[in-house]
């Protein structure tokens, strides 16, 4: 029945073979044209899960709190401390350029220089404020005896660790942006604000005694998109290496153009599916394209491996290309369905940034069947192999045989197979025990996307180290009724949140409006500390509330938001998560009425979220794939040694590629969920074409250690190819600028091998193994997939 | 909800009947409050005062916060507090029975050292009470903002408000009561204003102090001399029992939260911005490098001394 069906599709796809070459041609240049529409998208917010409780919080209240548009600049002394007239002169600068750039709120300058920054005395006459450095102080005429006076006011005035770095080392420039523009209602690129930060400020005023140090999200956002920029250079070198080896697998460049023009073309359809389906290519979702390529070269190499061995056995280009469109359609579908529906499943993470990949990935993948299953036979057949490429390709296809025959010698051996599933055993125990607390989000400080390395990372990490500054800022929202700060219970019991969450180890501080209304009561009544509480009547009250500066974000116009400010020691998961545990607790055990504590902004809120949605996701994915592909073995091979043999190995796989990830601490993330789900759906190739050819010559009557032994001969050295060229095209993402492309890039390289190693050893020496244990009764089946 | 109000109800049945046996009478039904939570940081939280209790040293603060310890400061056991607000003051008879005071009203009252508090009384129109001080198991008396002054003469059962200052001077915070050895009592004020009764507080005299400066503290030296401490980085000594002062006044400005005294005779000043002043007429200041506003100062039974304030409480290991 179905190969009757694939008989007449040849027949078909190669008597109207011209018609159908320049439908496909006239497709790929129309795909072409909204390919080349393609832009690159930043896209933060397709990293959050948008249906998560957090991540409604957080875009609801994102523009009234504190932090997600702030940018921080420091003037760093190389040498010594600020305290001298260039770096005071240099930091003046530094505020006035800040103050001046396009997309930043003026209002919101803060730093030594500017009026904002007072220092408050409280003295029997009441409070005085005075300017830590007065209007009567100018660059020009900064002394010894006034930069002495200026010290003893950022001291006086409590600056020591928010503008100037503990040890004066540095002072600091703070602004908000203004994003939307006030008056155009336009967004900020922060692309292009980066890249003038860059020229503006760092390349202006750094040298060599004075450095410039800029984080903050919107640069964060800014360097990442640079980051991205290297996708060009990857895949061109990508290609370089793919070709190359395609080459010295083929040694005809007919047969390496193949495959390579063939998965280009598929990628030029996705690119046109993704522009046509609104999409723009992220800098997580680019490594898609790469691995559909690669996925397309690896399958191409099926193809040319088929016609290339039918060339030498005799048959011209045509028929050779025509015997390999037959002979590889049914089991080339079935894989890339194994493959598509890895994918595919991905769509159930509630994350749509995953989502998107998980389109395009599954229509590249089924893009693959129609370029690699169809177009690349039928465009072979239009090539004639002289005679010097058939004895070429025979000379290293010997070599190859002997090369293959000796492994299989003492991999099936019996004695060998069963040390080998003993190994296998041990392996699996160690490799489940090592594995076990592998991170969960990203572990760590500064921002994930990029390097620790990196300039940001640095700069973070200078920043971090010098202030008393937490930058992992996780925000509780508390909702209250209208004016709920005039309210001494609503306060009082927003107050003792605070406090209840400042106890909660991982938590450095805690801020929010009534600890500052405290201190400023205590204020009010001449810095006594007596009266560090919350006044009991409402004028009162209201009185210490408009003391505490509305650039904290504390509250908002009309007092019904009263976010708590949590600065944590670092984002590891199990540190959020303490957190979030107890305000969960908090919020059942002391419920208020009208007041709404919710869960959660700031960076590790957002972070809190995500981590929920790709821990919960990742066991029942991994569980869909590994149904899927024991759906489709049973399917194929209808045998329970099949299930066992190929899913073994790959569980094994997996076990280890947990483990990897544990040593090079690479956490479970957006970044790295789809990658082993991706690898389990790929892996699972080497697996098919091992036991495909095992079970045809065991049909055959063979003993399953000669069985195996020809198996590998035929198929093996295609195998370890096609890993390579997978490899090929993922590792080169280990030199990305951006650390989870790396860790993407890494850790599927280590997957695509882990697999294909496991598919030729260990994979055999269980099938051996289970055969000896528990010997066959009746014959073995052909499988449906006959290569 | 049931389950809570039954235990709440408990505990203060349970409180009753212990108070009522070891003698310090409490609210029959305590008023509702939110007692405090037990805190991993406790000693950590904003404090306002430190006070002996025998060999035991307390320290109290933000949040309804008791921290105690019985090894001079090194470290504290949070105590059992029914409240959640800021307290200021304590003041203990001997080792076990003692009393603070605090925001809302608020007088708490131990029989246990200070290892558990009942609440024992909100005043009337909940004052903000600033200090405490018991001359005798039944006798004591609470002052706090704008002139609010009270009595008791049953252990804290009862409370009857008393005049203080007159006129201008009557709605004047009254910062801290204590007494001299012979039973005098004396009130630091705002606005320089102090206080001194002779008859236990039923008739109460306003000392010339000559300063403009709020008075926040006060204390009875080793030799007889009254001692009182207040903003602009003043320390004022009487020799003659308040009717004339010798003034001092540091550079720094800082107001002066609290003092003790050494063997010597010579004092250990607190003040804000992390002042610390050592001397007797003359005085060395040090400001301490965290600049935190300090609130209180104390000397433990084995010679160190600890201080409180914004950060905590903290035991000075290189002091004398």
């Amino acid at each position: 029945m179905i190969e009757k069906s694939v008989l007449a599709l040849q027949r078909f796809c190669f008597r109207f073979r011209l018609p159908i070459l320049l439908a496909l041609l006239a497709f790929t240049a129309l795909m072409a044209v909204f390919a080349a529409r393609l832009h690159m998208s930043a896209g933060f917010d397709k990293q959050l899960p948008q249906d998560h409780e957090y991540i409604q919080t957080f875009n609801q209240y994102r523009d009234v709190l504190f932090g997600a548009n702030r940018i921080i600049v420091t003037v760093e002394a190389s040498k010594g401390d600020i305290w001298n007239e260039k770096a005071l002169t240099r930091l003046y600068d530094v505020t006035q350029a800040l103050f001046f750039m396009k997309g930043v709120d003026r209002r919101t300058v803060t730093s030594l220089w500017t009026p904002n920054t007072r220092a408050v005395q409280i003295t029997e006459e009441g409070m005085k404020a005075e300017d830590v450095i007065g209007g009567d102080v100018t660059v020009k005429a900064l002394t010894p005896d006034n930069i002495a006076a200026i010290r003893e006011r950022t001291i006086v005035g409590g600056f020591i660790g928010s503008l100037v770095a503990n040890d004066s080392s540095s002072a600091m420039v703070v602004a908000e942006l203004a994003d939307p523009d006030p008056q155009t209602g336009e967004r900020l690129d922060y692309f292009e604000f980066s890249q003038r930060l860059e020229k503006e400020l760092r390349a202006a005023f750094s040298d060599e005694d004075i450095r410039i140090r800029i984080i903050g999200f919107a640069k964060q956002m800014g360097d990442i998109s640079e980051g991205a920029t290297s996708v060009i250079e990857f895949f061109a070198l990508a290609f370089l290496l793919t070709t190359a080896a395609v080459y010295w697998y083929t040694r005809s460049w007919v047969l390496t153009f193949l495959p390579l023009a063939c998965s280009l073309v598929s990628v030029v359809w996705q690119f046109g599916t993704i522009t046509l389906l609104g999409f723009g290519l992220d800098p997580l979702a680019i490594l898609v394209p790469f691995l559909v390529f690669a996925i397309g070269v690896s399958h191409g190499i099926q193809q040319v491996n088929y016609i290339a061995k039918e060339v030498i056995n005799g048959a011209d280009g045509y028929t050779a290309a025509s015997r390999s469109f037959t002979g590889l359609l049914v089991p080339g579908t079935l894989a890339l369905i194994t493959a598509f529906v890895g994918f595919a499943t991905l769509v159930l993470v509630p994350i749509p940034m995953i989502r998107e990949l998980a389109i395009t990935a599954s229509v590249g993948v089924a893009y693959k069947i129609v370029t690699n299953l169809i177009m690349l036979p039928v465009l072979a057949s239009y090539f004639r192999f002289d005679d010097a490429f058939v004895l070429r390709a025979s000379k290293v296809e010997h070599l190859r045989n002997r090369m293959m025959a000796a492994l299989g010698v003492h991999i099936a051996s019996p004695r060998n197979a069963a040390i080998g599933t003993l190994v296998c055993i041990v392996l699996m125990a160690v490799a489940v025990w090592q594995s076990q607390g592998r991170h969960v989000g990203h572990v760590l400080p500064g921002a994930p996307e990029l390097h620790d390395d990196s300039r940001y990372n640095r700069d973070v990490e200078a920043v971090v180290e010098h202030y008393s500054l937490g930058l992992d800022l996780l925000t509780v929202v508390v909702e209250t009724p209208a004016d709920g700060c005039y309210r001494q219970d609503v306060m009082s019991h927003v107050d003792r949140l605070t406090w209840y969450l400042a106890n909660v180890p991982g938590v450095l501080s805690a801020q929010s409006l009534p600890t500052l209304t405290k201190l400023a009561a205590s204020g009010v009544n001449e810095g006594n500390p007596k009266w560090a509480a919350l006044p009991q009547d409402e004028l009162t009250l209201g009185e210490a509330v408009r003391q505490v500066p509305e650039g904290l974000r504390l509250f908002n116009a009309d007092c019904t938001l009263l976010p708590v400010n949590l600065y944590l020691s670092d984002h590891k998961a199990s540190t959020i998560e303490g957190v979030v545990a107890a305000v969960k607790e908090f919020r059942s055990k002391e419920p208020f009425d009208g007041v709404t504590i919710r869960l959660a902004s700031g960076n590790a809120g957002v972070q809190a979220a995500t981590n929920e949605i790709v821990e919960h996701s990742e066991l029942p994915m991994m569980l869909y794939v590994y149904a899927t592909i024991l759906v489709l073995v049973f399917l194929v091979y209808r045998d329970w040694r099949a299930m066992l043999a190929c899913c073994v190995p790959l569980t094994l796989a997996t076990f280890l590629g947990y483990w990897f990830m544990k040593e090079l601490d690479i956490g479970l993330t957006v970044a790295t969920l789809p990658v082993m789900v991706l690898a389990v759906g790929i892996g699972v190739d080497y697996a098919f074409y091992i036991y495909n050819r095992l079970q045809m010559h065991m049909a055959h009557g063979e003993d399953i250690v000669t069985a195996f032994k020809q198996a590998l001969r035929e198929i093996g050295v295609a195998t370890v190819f096609t890993a390579v060229t997978l490899s090929i095209g993922v590792a080169t993402w280990s030199f990305s600028a951006l650390k989870f492309q790396a860790d993407m890039g890494m850790l599927l390289t280590f997957m695509f091998m882990m697999n294909m190693i496991m598919a030729i050893t260990l994979l055999p020496a269980l099938a051996v193994t289970i055969d000896m244990l528990i010997p066959r009764r009746g014959p073995v089946r052909a499988p449906l997939m006959a290569h | 909800m049931m389950k809570r109000s039954l235990a709440g109800a408990c505990c203060t049945l349970i409180a009753s009947c212990m108070a009522a046996t070891l003698s310090v009478p409490v609210l029959a039904a305590g008023p509702a409050a939110v007692p405090a939570m037990k805190a991993r940081l406790a000693a950590k939280v904003p404090m306002t005062g430190l006070v002996r209790a025998g060999d035991a040293l307390l320290a109290l603060g933000d949040y309804g916060t008791v921290v105690r310890s019985i090894d001079h400061g090194r470290s504290w056991q949070q105590a059992v507090v029914p409240v959640n607000t800021l307290l200021t003051s304590a003041h203990f008879i001997d080792s076990q029975r003692g009393w603070a005071v605090g925001h809302g009203g608020t007088v708490l009252a131990t029989t246990d050292g200070g290892l558990n508090w009942v609440l024992q009384q909100i005043l009337e129109d909940k004052p903000v009470l600033l200090s405490v001080y018991f001359a005798s198991a039944d006798v004591g008396y609470a002052v706090g903002a704008y002139g609010s002054a009270w009595r008791t003469g049953d252990g804290g059962r009862s409370w009857s408000a008393m005049t203080v200052g007159e006129g201008d001077d009557a709605d004047m915070h009254l910062n801290q009561l204590f007494a001299t050895r012979d039973g005098t009592l004396f009130i630091a004020a705002e606005m320089g204003l102090a206080f001194r009764s002779e008859d236990g507080g039923t008739r109460w005299q306003r000392l010339e102090t000559g300063v403009s400066g709020s008075l926040w503290s006060g204390l009875e030296g080793a030799g007889g001399e009254v001692v009182l401490l207040g903003m602009s980085g003043r320390v004022l000594v009487s020799q003659d029992r308040g009717d004339s002062w010798q003034v001092h006044e540091d550079a720094s400005g800082q107001s002066l939260t609290g003092a003790v005294q050494a063997a010597d005779g010579s004092l250990l000043v607190v003040g804000a911005g992390g002042l610390v002043l050592r001397g007797r007429e003359r005085f060395t200041a040090e400001i301490r490098a965290d600049r935190q506003n300090l609130a209180a100062v104390q000397r433990t039974a084995d010679g160190a001394v600890v201080v409180a304030g914004q950060l905590g409480v903290e035991r000075l290991t290189t002091d004398r």
